[in-house]
């Protein structure tokens, strides 16, 4: 039997991910197509608010959809409906994407220089928090039939979005949710989140978050 | 599942080392897990035995150094360690703290023969 001796390591265990993720970003960067990774609850409104988007956004943006879930490809083809460009990712036993299966998604994704690509992350506020997909920003979504402390029972999905979008307003007259209370909760575990409030059924302030999308486009 | 994929992590970068350093198998590894890293440490032990089996690390202990969460106010400079899940200084009720430690998520290191 050999001897025993200790080896000093000191990696981050997501070190493999992020450095995929780097790889993505840069592909990214070179084609001009600015990357959004949206994440929520399941139930949210996160494919109805894409779908939207999509076609609003028809001639003034070229929009294409990496779809991540369980199972199915039932939101990919609610976005085929639309005419982007779409590839549904199955993540089977695992509750997150991660860098390599977008890596490997892009290789069957036509993507429009200077467009976006949307990510549409598998329906979970605990683990997508923690996945670097190479995207530019994160999106995280909440709709008004959910608790408005959810930011501070997931914080860290909130403290790593860029921007949260407050959907289904147009239930506010008919639920218990308080808006403020939700805003003041996610700027407590992150002051610099951007909020949008917006119905994908009225259009209620959807111009503001098409300004901000827009605006992300622009800068890049 | 989570708690999976980073065990599975964990496995995949000790067996690298350790054929990188010409082991036989794995005997010890040693994590750190922080407060605020979003890693389970019972969740990330309980899968480990499963994630290391058929590998170099197959039978292996874990060893889970837990870190605590510390975060400082913008503010006022305050150090704490941040009531989860809020990050408001308990001292000016400031938003914002930055986080000092907490969010590690690493492998640290381990013993191979």
């Amino acid at each position: 039997m050999s001897e025993r001796r200790v080896v000093e390591i000191r990696e981050r265990v997501l070190s493999k991910n992020d450095q995929i993720a780097a790889g993505v970003r840069a592909a990214l960067a070179a084609k001009g197509v600015t990357a959004l990774n949206f994440t929520s609850s399941p139930g949210s409104g996160k494919t109805t608010l894409l779908v939207r988007t999509i076609s609003d956004l028809k001639g003034r943006a070229e929009i294409s959809v990496l779809e991540g879930d369980q199972e199915t490809d039932h939101d990919a083809r609610r976005i085929a409906a639309t005419g982007a460009p779409v590839l549904q990712i199955n993540t089977i036993s695992s509750c997150h994407l991660d860098a390599a299966m977008v890596e490997g998604g892009l290789r069957g994704l036509w993507l429009s220089p200077g467009g976006f690509l949307f990510i549409e992350n598998v329906g979970n506020l605990v683990c997508p928090a923690s996945y670097d997909l190479g995207e530019a920003m994160k999106v995280v979504m909440l709709s008004v039939t959910e608790g408005a402390d959810k930011p501070a029972k997931y914080p860290k999905m909130f403290r790593v979005a860029d921007a949260m979008v407050i959907t289904k307003t147009d239930l506010l007259p008919h639920v218990e949710f308080d808006v403020d209370e939700c805003v003041r909760f996610a700027r407590a575990v992150n002051p610099k989140l951007a909020v949008f409030q917006v119905s994908a059924k009225t259009g209620e302030g959807l111009d503001e978050w098409y300004g901000y999308l827009l605006s992300l486009r622009d800068r890049a | 599942m989570h708690e999976m994929s980073v065990a599975a992590g964990i496995v995949e970068i000790v067996e690298r080392e350790a054929r990188a350093k010409g082991a036989a198998r794995v005997t010890r590894v040693t994590v750190d897990i922080g407060a605020l890293s979003g890693g389970d440490a019972e969740a990330v032990s309980f899968c480990y035995s499963a994630a290391a089996g058929g590998t170099l690390a197959e039978g292996s202990m874990l060893i889970v150094n837990r870190i605590a969460g510390l975060a400082r106010c913008g503010e006022c400079g305050e150090e704490f360690v941040p009531r989860d899940p809020l990050v408001v200084c308990p001292g000016c009720q400031a938003f914002g703290a930055r986080i000092l430690s907490g969010e590690e998520l690493a492998v640290r290191e381990m013993e191979v023969e």
